[in-house]
């Protein structure tokens, strides 16, 4: 209904007879042929022709019972209504016609369906040739508008200056009643006169929306069909809708058959009986396979593995030996209990949560690629909720619903826990956003955000591709087109596309009473020299400007140098060509290389990198800013529309809130009840959405979470694709496994530190990386896990792996990011902290557009919006980093140092004890030095010990280094160090 | 070149001969991939990629009004050029004096007009997921053709997506020689200089991480990640050596970096200042250094409002370096076994003339590629479009016939250079089938 009096609409502004019979579809096109063939001879009718064909090879799907894509081929009604895209299926000629289009490109019936025969095709093709005739005549459907009609044109047009935020002239146009009841100057609308209601005469006359607000508000102009549609609704007396039709859930449960639901991830898990740890499980298919498990790894292979797994850095050399040296039968166990209490395991298991939430210290989008400035608040939410254990379900109620948990609004003071779940709720803020520009803030822009959220949500917590869904019903996964609005009506209450707030303006400002009093104290001197500082900066800023100049063009006017300084003022697209000229010769001179730069101009520059690093320093002395980045709800939801093809401005059905038809079941509902009932308005929709995923019967939340973190501890999920649990994804390689963990990560109370302990207990996480001849044949990619994958560190293990074995890692926690600097070759690395050192990598500045770039290299990913699996490369620019890199080579240098340190202190201590032993016993001359070298080298960089080739191997290339170097030990050892740095015994955790 | 025998030999110090027999087993090579040999017309691609959907109507497409309501078409000038009388649009001077070399595919269809997936499906073949992209595809069949450098360049590289080796053995990802946007001039392949270490000290460091490498490699039944390593450090090493020298211009005469316009960067609207002569000019250079698949970056055809200002920029942008790329690669006889492959991920739909609007937006129905060199007709036209240009009507070729027709004059069957891979067999064509474009071989 809704879709033909669109067309409708649009057709009657368009007086040619292409326009009426797009609007007439079906009917005209039966005229059309009779006028133009003159038919004599009956054409062949849909009844006789092709009812039974359809019934046949499409009714499986397109039935009254089952409407995939709302789409019923049973009966010529049907066909004549069409699907939920909206396009004709029968049409002027054949080529035009969609459901030929669709048999006539393979797209339908779909792979594994039973295809048309020649004759059915035939005859398919005959029918609509010929006019797609039937026995039954069309309806004259007697074309409606109602209130739906209109509301979508009113929200796109008129919401923002007569909704929920500005009423100019006291008019509210959210419904009809307000619309009626109009403003100061009298009603809106008139219903039964378009003609006289002033709504209709301000749009026409354009003083609607007004041109100067155009851009302010983001809107445009309704076209001449929206404008005809409003016209035919109040002339018709403004018709409402139908009570039911926003809340009926039917057409999505047609859309989704019975079969579906049959997908093994769309079941709740199943206990099983059969085993009850995961070595049984394993064994069981390696012995239906004739394989076995690997014989358990060495204990430095498993110290190693287990630390950089759950931590992400390698054992100091001292927890190294104590764990080598222990003589505790119960030592393995005892190091994954005290790594799982480190606070570093946040800040490694944290990461991966942060790639699933597309983390970023920017909002991207646009050039500017504009600052996150409080987006870490976030971080180090997800850190310490690693840290604390937090249990998972907690964990994503406070992450999607945290500001319906408790009413802070109305608290009577506001509590560490509170702003904790605020700040949680930043989870769904993560994705790129540019709406907060000049010009990107339509409703086109904004869907792009709610879409990146939905995609987070849904492929991160629930393994299923829904984006698909956004612009038709889902090809392959039963996720009608629908149940994409449904879901983004649940977050319609906050991510409303017709009530918006930018990233300019949404933060809040809730805070703990001594949080406030802490800034109010500690941050008005800090902030007042951070004032002085910049202003400082800014002149030396124009001095080296004009410095620059004055260099490299003696021959320009000082009053071009002055002009030049202005241009800059101006945006790039609004300078004249004066300026652009000005400006591109500025440029030029700025990015000459430092041998030809004065020393004025090279002064200029440190000093201006110093008060940066000033400015910086001062900034962490501060307390925290009060801000939030957080969502919250607005309590007043605008409707949402199916939005067909996925356009802004095709709206189609109105939907309620809802989740996945296919998903749901008696045993766990999704009821929305709003939370604060005498307290501040909110939808609840959420807070029900959250509710409903933990659930211990949702088939999926703990499925896909086990998965996850399995897949972090052995390189490959049960399931492979971690973001897909439907139809198109690979089956798990142990299902009976997946669901036992599901059941089981339920049961001990959704701990994740519970799974890390059941998972690196096992035999299997402690076999060997070695692989047996036959399981090579038999199993090449090791999905029965006959052997423990070798995994490349990703980039922050690596990084960070680095720093500690060069003994540079700053260890300090949280708060605001480390800064980065982008020297002149476009390299982007992380600036010193003041100690000299640098954080760990999890607490660098992640701006889009200035990743890190040995981030970058070992496969960071692009946040597009997040990144629920990386990719692990193995490419020559990663060997040239570590080839030739400066920074590396530096920690290389560093490394050495610290070797030499302790081969001296090792030296040192074994003279004191063998002084009694006397004098001839010690041997200290070179080779023994050498072999205590290359095993500290080996310990630090490896954390084991060199086998006896290696060692040889070691002393013989430190001695040729030494040669090589012309005496300079110094440089040997370091060469060396750098060597082993490259090696892929330190790339690579067995 | 020096093999790695001599370099152990000759080496002052080395620590190299420590693992002499490691070093002398055959290092894993480029498979065959199983591909029937056919007869290879080109040896090597160079993909002219204009991201955003250039507008075939302004630039290959003519179509003047026809009937006497106005309609969607050219609002650009067109003449025909050359012997073959081909129509070229004002806005490409330069190229069009190459219109006898062109062959032009003017009923190019694909599946979606939204950039990303069409801008994936067009490097990879799929819109959804990643995969293998076509440079690395063609690497896979074909192994490189020189040892020093890699077999697969994309400059001025989009997202890593589309020059990803994805599931394929990593050393047939491309290489990206400056990312998105980045400025040309700067742009190399990061830390390529290493001059902290004398040459030969450098080899031996690499010779005796390679050894470890090898040890750790020889416990793990081949394990293809450390074969991996192993082939990635060594083409970097040799990168080392070969590629500062190809990306220094200084050595081209004055005349060809103008021919090239190297340096100039215009900025307008959706038009970026990213030195695209100069990509040409690497272009030709790495072709003739043997690279094998080259993708030559131009972003900004999206030009939605100001069509005419910003198509006229992108124009003025690519139209020189690509006619002096043509008139380079026939003049030193590589043009033969070199395809030039030119388009975006879509077309646009043309305006309508004096209708007073200068906006267009995504039209993935109907627009153009053309090719030019390896093997392909010169001065020819294949396909048509609708008179509105709405559509393909004729010669229809989709991105998947594309991929095929390429491979084809590769040397490769599209049908028969598969990757097993996740429990079922890929190929850069995708499941769908793909037919190779006979129609436009010499």
């Amino acid at each position: 209904m809704r879709q033909a009096a669109f067309q409708f609409a649009a057709g009657v502004s368009n007086t040619d007879l292409v326009g009426l019979l797009r609007s007439f579809p079906a009917a005209c096109v039966v005229l059309l042929f009779a006028m133009a063939s003159g038919v004599t001879a009956t054409p062949p009718m849909f009844e006789d022709a092709v009812e039974a064909v359809l019934a046949k090879k499409c009714g499986k799907c397109h039935s009254a019972e089952v409407q995939k894509g709302e789409l019923d081929l049973s009966s010529m009604s049907g066909v004549r209504r069409g699907g939920e895209s909206g396009d004709p299926l029968l049409a002027e000629s054949i080529e035009e016609s969609r459901l030929w289009s669709v048999i006539a490109d393979g797209e339908m019936p779909p792979d594994g369906e039973p295809p048309l025969d020649a004759n059915e095709r035939k005859s398919i093709h005959t029918w609509i040739e010929a006019g797609g005739h039937s026995k039954v005549a069309a309806e004259s459907n007697p074309e409606t508008v109602d209130t739906h009609d209109v509301l979508p044109i009113i929200l796109l047009r008129c919401n923002t200056c007569h909704g929920p935020r500005i009423r100019q002239a006291g008019v509210d146009l959210r419904s009809r009643a307000t619309m009626i009841a109009g403003g100061k100057n009298g009603p809106a609308m008139i219903p039964g006169d378009a003609d006289a209601s002033p709504m209709i005469r301000r749009i026409e006359s354009h003083a609607c929306p007004p041109s100067e607000s155009l851009l302010k508000f983001f809107v445009r102009r309704p076209t001449n069909a929206e404008v005809q549609t409003l016209r035919q609704w109040i002339d018709a007396g403004a018709p409402r809708a139908g009570a039911s039709e926003a809340a009926d859930p039917e057409p999505s449960s047609r859309a989704v058959a019975d079969e579906d639901r049959q997908h093994w991830s769309f079941q709740p898990p199943v206990a099983t009986t059969r085993f009850h740890s995961i070595d049984a499980f394993i064994l069981d298919r390696l012995a239906e396979n004739d394989l076995s498990l690997a014989p358990t790894a060495d204990r430095d292979t498993l110290i190693r593995r287990a630390h950089i797994d759950l931590i992400g850095l390698p054992p100091s050399p001292d927890e190294y030996l104590s764990w080598r040296d222990s003589d505790d039968p119960n030592w393995y166990a005892q190091m994954i209990d005290r790594l799982l209490a480190s606070n570093h395991y946040g800040e490694r298991w944290g990461r991966y949560w942060l790639d699933l939430a597309g983390y970023a210290d920017s909002e991207g989008g646009i050039s500017a690629d504009p600052i996150r400035k409080v987006a870490w608040k976030y971080r180090d939410y997800v850190i310490r909720a690693f840290n604390d254990d937090k249990p998972y379900d907690q964990f994503l109620l406070e992450q999607l619903a945290g500001d319906e948990l408790v009413d802070y609004q109305n608290a009577d003071t506001i509590t560490d826990a509170i702003v904790d779940q605020l700040i949680a709720t930043g989870f769904l803020r993560m994705g790129i956003d540019e709406t907060g520009s000049r010009t990107m803030n339509f409703v086109p822009e904004r869907l792009k955000v709610i879409s990146d959220a939905i995609t987070v949500v849904s492929e991160g917590l629930m393994g299923l591709t829904m984006e698909c869904a956004r612009c038709h019903s889902h090809k392959y996964d039963p996720i009608p087109h629908r149940d994409y609005y449904r879901l983004k009506a649940v977050f319609q209450g906050a991510l409303d596309e017709h009530d918006w707030d930018s990233f300019k303006t949404r933060t809040l400002n809730v805070a703990t009473p001594e949080h406030r009093r802490k800034v109010a104290e500690k941050n008005p001197p800090l902030e007042k020299q951070i004032k002085q500082l910049q202003s400082r900066q800014k002149q030396w800023t124009a001095d080296l400007q004009l410095q620059l100049l004055r260099d490299h063009y003696p021959d320009q006017s000082e009053d071009d140098n002055l002009a030049t300084l202005n241009a800059l003022k101006k945006a790039d697209n609004n300078r004249t060509l004066k300026q652009k000229i000005l400006v591109e010769r500025l440029v030029k001179a700025e990015l000459l290389p430092d041998p030809l730069q004065s020393k004025h101009v090279l002064a200029l520059r440190q000093q201006i990198e110093d008060a940066n690093r000033q400015i910086d320093r001062v900034r962490r002395k501060m307390a925290p800013p009060l801000a939030i980045r957080a969502l919250w709800d607005l309590g007043r939801p605008s409707p949402t529309y199916v939005l067909r093809r996925g356009e802004h401005d095709k709206p189609g059905d109105p939907v309620a809130a809802g989740v996945p038809a296919v998903l749901t079941d008696q045993r766990n509902p999704f009821v929305v009840t709003p939370p604060f009932p005498d307290g501040t308005d909110k939808t609840g929709r959420r807070l029900a959405f959250a509710r409903w995923l933990t659930d211990p019967n949702h088939p999926l939340t703990a499925r896909v979470m086990v998965n996850r973190i399995w897949h972090h501890h052995f390189g490959t999920g049960l399931v492979k694709d971690l973001e897909n649990f439907g139809v198109q994804g690979e089956r798990p390689s142990h299902p009976e496994l997946l669901d036992w963990l599901a059941i089981e990560f339920i049961q001990r109370g959704w701990s994740i530190k519970e799974m890390h302990r059941l998972i690196m207990n096992s035999r299997v996480y402690q076999q060997s990386s070695r692989v047996s001849e036959r399981a090579h044949q038999v199993d090449p990619q090791n999905r029965l896990l006959s052997h423990m994958n070798l995994r490349r560190m990703d980039a922050e293990a690596l990084r960070d792996s680095l720093l500690a074995i060069a003994g540079r890692l700053d260890t300090t926690p949280g708060g605001l990011p480390d800064t980065v600097s982008i020297d002149r070759d476009g390299l982007v690395s992380a600036n010193a902290t003041e100690g000299g050192g640098w954080r760990r990598s999890v607490y660098l500045q992640y701006r889009r557009t200035e990743i890190p770039t040995m981030m970058d290299t070992f496969d960071y990913p692009q946040m597009g919006p997040n990144c629920l699996s990386r990719n692990v490369s193995t490419v020559s620019p990663q060997a040239l980093m570590l080839m030739n890199n400066g920074r590396v080579r530096k920690l290389a240098a560093a490394m050495a140092d610290r070797v030499e340190t302790i081969v001296c202190n090792e030296a040192g201590n074994d003279e004191a004890g063998n002084d009694e032993a006397g004098h001839d016993e010690a041997r200290h001359d070179e080779d023994s030095v050498d072999e205590a070298t290359v095993e500290t080298v080996y310990q630090l960089a490896l954390s084991r010990s060199p086998s006896d080739r290696e060692r040889t191997l070691g002393t013989e290339a430190l001695q040729q280094l030494r040669s090589a170097w012309g005496n300079n030990p110094a440089k040997a050892l370091e060469t060396y160090c750098h060597t082993i740095l490259n090696s892929a015994s330190f790339l690579y955790v067995d | 070149m020096i093999s790695r025998r001599s370099m152990l030999q000759t080496a002052s110090c080395g620590f190299g001969f420590l693992s002499l027999q490691a070093l002398l087993q055959q290092s894993a090579g480029a498979s065959t991939a199983g591909t029937t040999p056919q007869l290879a017309r080109a040896k090597r691609v160079i993909f002219l990629c204009m991201s955003g959907g250039p507008a075939q109507m302004d630039t290959f497409d003519y179509k003047p009004q026809t009937g006497n309501k106005k309609h969607p078409g050219s609002v650009f000038e067109f003449q025909q050029r050359g012997e073959s009388g081909l129509w070229v649009s004002e806005l490409m001077p330069e190229t069009a004096k190459h219109a006898d070399r062109l062959c032009v595919i003017n009923g190019m269809y694909c599946d979606t007009g939204n950039h990303a997936q069409s801008f994936l499906q067009l490097h990879t073949g799929e819109k959804l997921r990643k995969r293998p992209s076509m440079g690395s595809w063609i690497s896979y069949g074909l192994g490189s053709e020189n040892t020093d450098l890699p077999s697969f360049v994309s400059l001025n590289a989009a997202k890593p997506s589309v020059y990803s080796s994805e599931f394929l053995p990593t050393e047939f990802a491309g290489t990206p020689i400056g990312t998105n946007g980045e400025d040309m001039s700067l742009a190399t392949i990061r830390d390529i200089s290493g001059n902290h270490l004398p040459a030969e000290v450098k080899r031996s460091q690499l010779d005796f991480v390679q050894s470890m490498n090898r040890d750790h490699l020889s416990d793990r039944n081949g394990d293809a990640a450390l074969e991996g390593v192993i082939e990635s450090m060594e083409l970097a090493f040799r990168m080392q050596a070969a590629a500062p020298e190809l990306l220094d211009l200084s050595n081209e005469t004055e005349a060809t970096l103008r021919r090239y316009r190297v340096g100039k960067k215009l900025s307008v609207g959706t038009c970026r200042p990213t030195d695209f002569g100069r990509q040409c000019l690497l272009a030709r250079r790495l072709a003739e250094a043997g690279v094998r698949f080259i993708e030559v970056n131009h972003g900004g055809w999206d030009q939605h409002k100001n069509h005419r200002r910003d198509l006229t920029a992108n124009c003025e942008t690519v139209d020189a370096p690509i006619a002096a790329l043509l008139e380079d690669l026939a003049a030193r006889g590589l043009l033969d076994d070199t395809l030039l492959v030119w388009g975006g991920e879509f077309g646009r739909p043309g305006l309508v003339p004096d209708d007073g609007k200068d906006e267009t937006g995504h039209n993935s129905k109907g627009f153009t590629f053309w090719l030019a060199g390896g093997g392909v007709k010169a001065g020819h036209v294949h396909g048509r479009t609708s008179e509105t240009g709405d559509r393909a009507v004729e010669g229809k070729v989709h991105f998947r016939d594309l991929h095929a027709t390429i491979l084809h004059l590769m040397g490769l069957r599209h049908d028969q250079l598969t990757y097993h891979h996740g429990g079922r067999t890929h190929r850069l064509t995708g499941p769908e089938e793909a037919n190779v474009v006979h129609e436009l071989f010499a």
